[in-house]
């Protein structure tokens, strides 16, 4: 597969050799869909923390936070 | 690298930075464990998480702008110059991945420049992205218990990948505005890391309020008992292990130091390339670490936290000169520091109603705070840098520091996102998740599960009938 491949032989001069890696030339496509997946990530795990505390705060006030608290101190 | 002296010293300082930095990665070892320790049952899993993702984020977010960051604000921009040029640091340079060195990397760099970067640019970046986590960590210890992990997270980017990155650019580099102006120094960075984490972390508490039963009626505060408090000693021991490499990292290991072109004397320098040694430095830390100790255990009466909690905040309060002091100042300037530092931190709880739930406001922020503006006094006069031009070390030049590092960049940008957070209602967690714990529903998951596997192995006892046949 020679796609992206920057190396072909080692039998070379290393003091022409540059970058290793695959694909040299993409880097700020690289650069963009990353930054975009992060603050995608960003989004994302701030709407579950929302939804989860919403969930839970629902579910302790059905269960009530006296049996809830006495647990931990039996567990104490 | 031709040769095989220049091939020697760059490779040397290659794997010198390398093994600083796998030496650090047990101050944040250290952290998780010192907080989860400190945090009650209820609330571990979510503590050790907040903390954990420290890493991910902050690496990428490093990656992505704090590493340009630190070469291109230098001069302010504005105060010295304008934006520098760091080709070698931009987040799709080639030489921020494998790169033999061979060929100049881009037009705004020479062959020579390509070859040493391509060598050293991972190591020394990893090297400050260890920093940037340390300097997150010690927010998240203080916030436990009430704060929601997206927020943080968002702290932990502000400090780890812009904030305490623009102060290194100003005041923790060969060439930055505030060496040049005001004679700054802070060789094992009281101020650039720990100061500013600090002032941040007194930011967000001022903001997020205090852990429910923090304080009584009368305003006294409650002490929370510790969850596991040999996770607690043995995280604290594991951050001072990491300060060895944090502190080896701070210096450049090998560089002619003779202002003479015709002559070479090699020294380890800091990062001002100011000579200096291993040697010192040891002294230095190990008296720093026992001065802070030993006055702590005065102070609290033998209370292992805070004497634990001391050791860090001797060695802290030191940093700023410990390249320069004499073992016994140290000593003495970590004692002073970290008596300021507890006396302010119980001053500052019962005035304010501050719950910092390991006191690292106090063993980072004041005894940072405390060793730059000490450093400005026992170092008076003192060339800041190789440069004659620059300005030389002066107790004014430290104290407009130290305000620089805890106040404007530490306390201001923290407090108007956690103050943008909260009026988003998203800065603290529920009332009711925080009084059931934060680990509830995973503890309550997790016994239903328990129930239906233990419900599971009963189905599968033979029956007598079974027995005999089987």
């Amino acid at each position: 597969m020679r796609l992206l491949a920057k190396i072909e032989t080692w039998e070379t001069n290393p003091v022409e050799v540059g970058p290793l890696y695959p694909g040299v030339g993409s880097e700020l496509v690289l650069y963009v869909i990353c930054v975009a997946a992060w603050i995608s990530w960003t989004i994302w795990q701030m709407k579950l923390e929302n939804r989860t505390y919403r969930d839970q705060s629902d579910s302790i006030r059905q269960q009530g936070l006296e049996t809830i608290l006495d647990r931990h101190r039996a567990a104490d | 690298m031709e040769s095989q002296l220049d091939a020697l010293r760059v490779i040397f300082t290659e794997f010198y930075y390398w093994v600083t930095v796998v030496l650090m990665f047990l101050i944040h070892v250290g952290f998780c464990l010192y907080e989860v320790g400190v945090s009650r049952q209820k609330n571990m899993i979510h503590t050790l998480m907040k903390n954990a993702m420290i890493i991910p984020l902050v690496t990428i977010t490093f990656f992505f702008f704090g590493w340009w960051l630190y070469f291109a604000l230098q001069n302010g921009p504005g105060i010295t110059g304008g934006l520098k040029a760091a080709p070698w640091a931009t987040p799709w340079s080639e030489l921020m991945g494998p790169h033999m060195g061979g060929t100049p990397a881009s037009d705004g760099l020479t062959g020579d420049d390509t070859a040493a970067w391509a060598r050293l640019n991972g190591v020394f970046w990893a090297a400050f992205l260890l920093f940037a986590w340390t300097a997150s960590s010690v927010l998240s210890g203080a916030v436990i218990e009430r704060i929601r992990s997206g927020s943080f997270w968002l702290f932990a980017i502000l400090v780890g990948s812009v904030t305490w990155v623009i102060d290194a650019a100003w005041g923790w580099s060969d060439t930055g505005w505030m060496v040049q102006k005001l004679g700054y120094h802070d060789a094992y960075a009281s101020g650039v890391i720990h100061a500013i984490a600090g002032g941040a972390a007194l930011a967000i508490l001022a903001q997020l309020g205090p852990r429910i039963g923090r304080f009584r009626a009368d305003g006294t505060a409650r002490t929370f008992p510790l969850h596991n408090q040999w996770l607690v000693v043995i995280g604290l021991f594991l951050i001072y292990t990491g300060f060895w490499g944090f502190y080896a990292a701070c210096n450049v290991p090998i560089l002619d130091v003779d202002a003479d072109t015709n002559r070479t004397f090699f020294s380890a320098t800091t990062i001002y390339l100011t000579p200096t040694s291993l040697s010192a430095i040891t002294f230095n830390f190990l008296t720093s670490l026992a001065g802070g100790m030993l006055t702590i255990y005065f102070l609290s009466k033998g209370d292992p936290f805070w004497t634990f909690s001391g050791g860090l905040g001797g060695i802290i309060a030191g940093s700023a000169g410990n390249d320069l002091y004499h073992p016994l100042q140290a000593m003495l300037v970590a004692s002073l520091g970290v008596a300021c530092a507890y006396k302010l931190h119980y001053w500052v709880e019962r005035k304010f109603k501050i719950d910092d739930a390991v006191g690292a406001v106090a063993v980072h922020g004041y005894c940072g705070a405390f060793g730059v503006i000490a450093a400005g006094f026992m170092l008076w006069g003192y060339p800041s840098s190789p440069n004659p031009e620059y300005a030389s070390i002066t107790p004014w030049g430290q104290i407009a520091g130290a305000v620089i590092m805890f106040g404007v960049l530490g306390f201001l940008p923290a407090f108007l996102l956690a103050a943008a957070l909260k009026k988003c209602g998203v800065l603290r967690i529920p009332l009711e998740v925080e009084l059931a714990g934060l680990d509830h529903h995973t503890q309550t998951e997790e016994d239903e599960l328990r129930k239906e596997l233990i419900a599971a192995e009963h189905a599968s006892i033979p029956t007598n009938t079974q027995r005999h046949t089987g």
